[in-house]
Order: structure tokens, then C-alpha cells, then sequence
């Protein structure tokens, strides 16, 4: 379970965070909402450690996480960016690239595991072959996504996602994760369309956290 | 073969009107550049001015101590360039980039040895300007590697992070990086080589033939520094960006941007 307990953000005079409290139970899907320049990146990237907390602290199963827990604490989170990324080879070696790090070599990329997440993300399993470089904004994403998969981290935080997606995959990014009870998934986003598949909601206004009923 | 002609300084000063144009492009483009071309241009004449004065007396007692001395000071003097130019701060970067020109250095010089043996080599005559030149190069690639390679870093921080949370190491994570400021260091120069002689003809050949050495004598010592140059820059931009990078990151794996001159 993640906890962020009285979290303080401050930056450049701004405060960014005010004293947030969030702790988000296994399996609860929630979105984050809130205006730009909320704080709601910030918040997913202190709770990956990648931003520190001027006071306040991260935790996991109530147990503080430091600095000497990073590698630990950050294999549990599935994190994607709201860019796709650059990438210099096919989208199947793109899929197969976590595999190439140390850490996950005692894992194999399982080509039946992703040809399902691509047509469940409404890919044709067929793009594997295509440079990655040549692919839409929007199928890059869902490749990102279907990379982190993979990996089967039991908690998803997601930044904006969805926000270079056209109508229809969308809804089956959207659908994927609201089906995926077995992980946890801290969403931000302005769409609202993730409610109506049974996402609560938080909110982020002026560095203040709100969740709402 | 007759003597070089002696240019003077009053021809010199008179030929320096050339730097009209470059200063009314940039004036022309809004770029700023005026005053850094006239300070560079400056630094490079009194430097160049006191070499000759020193390079006089060297050549003259030619002591193996006092080369090497020169060659180090050399050595110090490109990585506080490099850093400076790259954005770099001298003061925390310097220990961790001066290894990689050391290291490069003293590889070149084996290599050297090859070809030399080492009472030739270590004469003032042979190693100051062959040392001169592979850092001169040195200076150019790990300027363009270390500036390509911070700046992507900074500009793809969200890359770095979501490489980081899908389980690379700390230079797993850099790879990218890595990759494409390599690429941009040494493969201009790579066309350089591939049209050496046709396109361009190469300063060192130059410099000989203006000298009164034949082409044949010329061209031999050419090949050898071209092959020295390459090595010495890829290796060079390499290990830089590869030690530099050691001394980028705080315990959190985040980009420390006091190692930067200018905060973004």
C-alpha cells in the first residue's frame, strides 16, 4: 500500500504541494484531477522518489521508504509518461526492451502476452515489425504501455495517457485498466471519461488534496 | 624547396578585416556571438603569440620533464574548455572528466610508440605538436558529446525516469543517451576522414608542405594523426561522458543541476 503522509513540495518559492495525505489501498482505481501546474506530476514522481519532499514522507506498507529502497520501491510501479517516448528500432524491439536490462533478465518478452495487450489496446499485433520511429503519437503510447505491462507491477501511475489517444483507443486504454482489478491505478488526467468506467476521483487544486465522493 | 614566406603582424591585422562578415551575420542574425568571436579571437592570438615565445624555449633546452610538464598543463586546460564551452561546472565536474583526457592521452601515446621510438616521441620537435593536435580534437567531440548529452538528458528527464521505473540500471538508463551524443561527436568527423584529401586538404599536410617537407613525408605523418585523432575522440567523448555522468546524479538517481553552469 502507498501512503504519502503530509507531503510538502516547494519550488522555486511556489509551493507545489501543501501538506498532502493520500494512501491508496491494493486495487482501488482512482483518477487525479485538477488544473495544469496543480501538482499533479509532481505528486506521482515523489511517490517514485524521483522528486524529494522538502517535509512529509512515502510510504509502503507503512514502512518509510529512503533512498536505499529506490530500486526496490520503484519495481513495484508500472509509471508512463504523457509523452511517448523516442525510440531507434522496430515497435517489437521496443516491447522486448525492459527485457534487455540486468534487472529483468530472469524474465523472457512472452510474444503471446504481447500480441494479446496489443489487440486488447486496439493495435494489429502485425506493427511489430514497423520502425517505432514511423508509428503515430498514439500508437507509440499504447506500445509505452503495453511495455510496462509486461512487467506486471502491481501499481500503475499513469500521467496523462490518454491525452495524445483519439476517441476509440481511448476507451480501450480506459477499458483495459478499469478491467485490471488485480493492479492498482493512480491516473491523472483532464479526461473525464475515466469516471464512467468506475474510477474515483481526487483532486489537486493549489497544492491542496481533496478526495471527492 | 624555398624558404616559407614570414607573414607579419601588420599583414595579420590587415587580414583580420575578414572578421567583418562573420560579425555582420551575426549581427544581421540577432546572435550575440560578436563579443565571444572578438574575445576568442584575441585569446587565441596572445595564446598562439606566448606559445611561440615558449615553444622557442622548449624547443631549444628540449628536456623530456619540462615536454610532459606541457603536455599535462595542455591536458588541464582542454577539460577546463571543454567543461566551460559544454556548460559545465569547472568546479564540480573537473575531477571526474580530467581521468577521461588523461586516460585518452596516455593511450594515444602508447599508440604513438608504435611508430616512434620513444627518444623521438619525447622530444618537444614531435610530442607538443602531435599532443596539440589529438587535443584539439578531444576538445571538439566531448564538447558537442557532454552538451548533447546533458541537454537530452534534461530535455527527456520523463524517458530517463520511466527507463529507471522499468528496472535499468543508472547507466542502462543513460544508454540512449549515451548513443546519440557519440553519434554526434565522431560522426561528422567520420566524413571528415572519408573525404580527406579531395574535399579538404588537412592542416597538419599543410603545414608540413608550407614547411618545405615533401608531399610523400607529408601525407605518411597525415594518415598516422588522422587514425590518432579518430581514436582519441571516441575514446575520449566516451569515458567523459561515461565519468561525467558518475558525478551527475544524486543518491536518487535524479539529474544534480548544480553540475550545470546555467540552472534551467
Amino acid at each position: 500500500m502507498l501512503e504519502l503522509r503530509d507531503v510538502t513540495v516547494r519550488r522555486g518559492g511556489r509551493v507545489i504541494l501543501d501538506r498532502v495525505g493520500l494512501a491508496v489501498a491494493p486495487g482501488e482505481h482512482l483518477v487525479l484531477t485538477g488544473p495544469s501546474g496543480g501538482g499533479k506530476s509532481t505528486l506521482l514522481k515523489v511517490a517514485l522518489l524521483f522528486e524529494p519532499a522538502d517535509e512529509g514522507e512515502v510510504l509502503w506498507d507503512g514502512r518509510r521508504v529512503t533512498a536505499a529502497d529506490q530500486a526496490v520501491h520503484r519495481a513495484r510501479f508500472l509509471y508512463i509518461g504523457q509523452k511517448p517516448l523516442p525510440f531507434d528500432g522496430s515497435a517489437g524491439q521496443y516491447l522486448d526492451l525492459p527485457f534487455t536490462f540486468a534487472a529483468n533478465r530472469a524474465r523472457r518478452a512472452d510474444r503471446a502476452m504481447q500480441d494479446r495487450l496489443m489487440e486488447a489496446m486496439g493495435l494489429d499485433p502485425a506493427l511489430r515489425t514497423s520502425p517505432y520511429g514511423r508509428l503515430s503519437g498514439g500508437e507509440q503510447q499504447r506500445l509505452t504501455i503495453i511495455q510496462g505491462l509486461q512487467l506486471e507491477r502491481s501499481f500503475c501511475l499513469l500521467d496523462e495517457v490518454t491525452s495524445s489517444l483519439d476517441q476509440e483507443s481511448l476507451e480501450a486504454v480506459v477499458r483495459y485498466f478499469a478491467g485490471d482489478t488485480a493492479r492498482t491505478v493512480l491516473a491523472v488526467t483532464h479526461n473525464r471519461q475515466w469516471l464512467e468506467f468506475g474510477f474515483s476521483e481526487i483532486t489537486l487544486e493549489a497544492g491542496k488534496l481533496r478526495r471527492l465522493p | 624547396m624555398s624558404e616559407t614566406m614570414v607573414i607579419s603582424i601588420p599583414a595579420l591585422i590587415i587580414f583580420s578585416v575578414m572578421l567583418v562578415f562573420p560579425v555582420a551575420i551575426f549581427r544581421h542574425l540577432q546572435l550575440r556571438l560578436t563579443r565571444d568571436l572578438i574575445v576568442s579571437m584575441l585569446r587565441m592570438a596572445v595564446q598562439l603569440g606566448l606559445v611561440a615565445v615558449y615553444l622557442e624555449w622548449v624547443f631549444r633546452l628540449d628536456m623530456l620533464a619540462l615536454n610532459v610538464a606541457w603536455v599535462l598543463v595542455m591536458i588541464v586546460v582542454a577539460t577546463g574548455s571543454i567543461l566551460r564551452q559544454s556548460g559545465l561546472s569547472w568546479r564540480r565536474c573537473l575531477r571526474a572528466v580530467l581521468p577521461a583526457h588523461l586516460l585518452t592521452s596516455f593511450l594515444t601515446l602508447a599508440g604513438f610508440l608504435l611508430v616512434f621510438d620513444p627518444a623521438t616521441l619525447g622530444s618537444a620537435r614531435y610530442l607538443v605538436p602531435l599532443m596539440g593536435m589529438v587535443l584539439g580534437n578531444i576538445l571538439r567531440s566531448n564538447v558537442v558529446a557532454l552538451d548533447r548529452f546533458f541537454s537530452d538528458l534534461r530535455a527527456n528527464s520523463d524517458m530517463h525516469i520511466q527507463y529507471l521505473t522499468l528496472g535499468a540500471s543508472e547507466a542502462e538508463a543513460v544508454r540512449p543517451f549515451l548513443r546519440s551524443a557519440l553519434r554526434a561527436a565522431v560522426g561528422p568527423q567520420l566524413g571528415t576522414v572519408a573525404t580527406m584529401g579531395i574535399v579538404s586538404l588537412p592542416g597538419m599536410m599543410t603545414g608540413q608542405i608550407l614547411g618545405g617537407s615533401s608531399p610523400a613525408v607529408a601525407i605518411g605523418y597525415q594518415i598516422m594523426i588522422m587514425i590518432a585523432i579518430f581514436t582519441a575522440a571516441t575514446v575520449s567523448a566516451f569515458l567523459a561522458v561515461h565519468f561525467a555522468r558518475k558525478a551527475a546524479f544524486d543518491p536518487f538517481g535524479r539529474l544534480d543541476e548544480s553540475i550545470f553552469l546555467r540552472r534551467s
